[in-house]
């Protein structure tokens, strides 16, 4: 079930940004323990390292690169790369992406763009380098972590990050429409509340500059919103990729899994 | 990966209406292979042995029931007797159903309300009769089968009571979902597009005879974005991937598995 054997996959944020478990880190160990070859790229050349030392450990195969995927050059640059180490990419993760305050009222022009390239256009151009390459195999799957920000208000002011994420996810969604006659398939996994690594340094963030609250008021906050009661992880975001990027997903395109403990089927309380 | 071993799971249509695999079928088997115990509920006796026989023959372990899942006494006796016979409930996988043709100036009301408790009420029943059961196991789960029919709208073949009944089967999921959601019982919902299944070629020659039934395959294939309608596999594998405990955090949701129709105009 969910065999990887003798595929490439090209992950992006393939590091966590803090100790413990983060979206990629775990995609990328799943993946690799499924018989996949990880290649993975990340702004941090440390926490890239430190996924592949894991894999390695675990008998797995991965090479980690450090790289800007919201920069055409370098993804042209770590596509081809990879293309040379290994010939083909078979999965396509576009995992990076990164949240920021944003009332457009007081949001500088700059953050804007900076949202919208890492969250959007990172995804753009990974599918720009890799998608003929899928096409040429007749065979692909791409898969992009968005969020449940871009179908719900979360709760705090992040108008960038969420028109961004639901960028992503209408991408996703009509690029697989062209590409379903060519063997690619394009979805998109929307994690809601997570307990990872970069929630930690972001929930830090939020808790110290509006509310006043400690962080455990705020992460517990958190737990709460949630009707399952607790905030996902990781791995839940990994299993959900996994099943996507996997032959058994075959007829699966176009259309997302939401990870989120049932957020976005519930009404505020 | 999905291992299902120590769970019991309820599937409900997990006969084929005829020669091949549907989507009750090919569940029923997917989870026995993966460990489970599988009470087989249909209510067509040749039909639900025959999935039966074949789980026995792979070495697993099932049980068959019939039962009319509109039957709230005979449908509440079968989820009573498969805890009887297994010790415990699990899963609980509502399959059953199928669609009636007509728009709503045009169906007759008898058929209207014959498709709500086909659809809908059948799948009410098996979380009302199950989630007692599920609340007392961790990592439960119900799945219940929807259809993009809910979803998006064919003007010139409407099934206006098939389409309001699945349509109301993913509300009653995002429910029972958000309603049991701390007590530890998932629920979600499978939304197959078109597929090529028993029960679309069965109804289909029978419908239109086979040559014409020939003509409307081809033509389904063709609505597909990718081309080719899905099986019952990439139904079950949606299925057993929402029961799993790899989707501990998956609840009040659709898996749409449709080749992309549902996102693509007309």
């Amino acid at each position: 079930m969910f065999e990887l054997s003798g595929k490439v996959v090209f992950l992006t944020g393939c590091g966590s940004q803090a100790e413990g478990w983060g979206n990629g880190k775990c995609i990328a160990v799943l993946f690799a323990r499924q018989g996949a070859t990880i290649y993975g790229v990340d702004l941090n050349e440390a926490a890239a390292a430190e996924t592949r030392a894991i894999i390695e450990e675990e008998g797995g195969t991965c090479v980690d690169v450090v790289g800007d995927v919201t920069v055409a050059a370098q993804v042209d640059a770590l596509v081809a790369d990879c293309m040379a180490r290994f010939g083909r990419i078979d999965v396509l993760v576009n995992n990076v992406g990164a949240p920021a305050p944003g009332d457009p009222a007081t949001m500088v022009e700059a953050l804007w763009d900076a949202q919208i390239e890492v969250n959007l256009k990172s995804a753009f151009l990974c599918c720009k380098a890799v998608l003929p390459i899928m096409e040429a195999q007749g065979t692909g799957a791409v898969v992009s972590i968005a969020s449940t920000a871009g179908i719900r208000h979360t709760g705090k002011p992040q108008a960038g990050y969420a028109a961004a994420k639901a960028g992503l996810i209408q991408f996703s969604r009509v690029v697989a429409i062209d590409y379903a006659r060519r063997g690619v398939r394009l979805n998109c996994v929307l994690p809601g509340l997570m307990n990872t690594p970069l929630v930690q340094k972001v929930a830090r963030q939020f808790a110290s500059e509006n509310t006043g609250m400690d962080l455990e008021a705020f992460i517990n906050r958190r737990h709460n919103q949630v009707p399952m009661g607790h905030m996902g992880d990781g791995w839940d975001v990994a299993h959900a990729a996994l099943f996507l990027a996997s032959d058994e997903a075959k007829y699966i395109t176009a259309t997302e899994i939401l990870v989120d403990g049932g957020l976005c089927a519930a009404v505020r309380g | 990966m999905l291992d299902l071993t120590g769970k019991v799971a309820i599937v409900t249509g997990a006969g084929s209406v005829g020669p091949g695999w549907g989507n009750g079928k090919a569940t029923a088997v997917l989870f026995a292979r993966q460990g489970a115990k599988v009470f087989a509920i249909d209510n067509t006796p040749a039909a639900v042995e025959e999935t039966i026989a074949i789980i026995r023959g792979e070495g697993g372990e099932a049980e068959a029931r019939i039962c009319d899942v509109t039957s709230s006494a005979e449908f509440s006796a079968a989820v009573e007797a498969c805890v009887a016979r297994f010790g415990q409930l699990d899963i609980m996988v509502n399959n059953v159903g199928g669609s009636h043709p007509g728009g709503a100036e045009g169906m007759a009301e008898e058929v209207w309300e014959r498709q709500i408790d086909f659809n809908l009420r059948s799948a009410f029943l098996g979380c009302k009769f199950a989630l007692p059961h599920l609340r007392r196991r961790p990592g439960s789960a119900i799945v219940n089968l929807a259809s993009i029919a809910a979803l998006r709208m064919s003007a010139d073949r409407p099934h206006v009571a098939y389409s309001a009944s699945k349509h109301g089967v993913i509300a009653l999921s995002k429910s029972v979902a958000v309603e049991n959601a701390r007590a530890g019982v998932r629920c979600n919902t499978v939304v197959p597009g078109l597929m090529h299944t028993p029960l679309v070629e069965h109804r289909l020659v029978r419908q239109l005879g086979a040559n014409d039934a020939a003509a409307l395959i081809a033509k389904r294939n063709a609505q597909v974005p990718t081309g080719k309608m899905g099986d019952a596999w990439d139904v079950a594998h949606a299925v057993l991937f929402l029961a799993s405990d790899e989707a501990r955090y998956v609840t009040g949701t659709e898996l749409i598995v449709d080749g992309g129709i549902s996102a693509a105009m007309p």
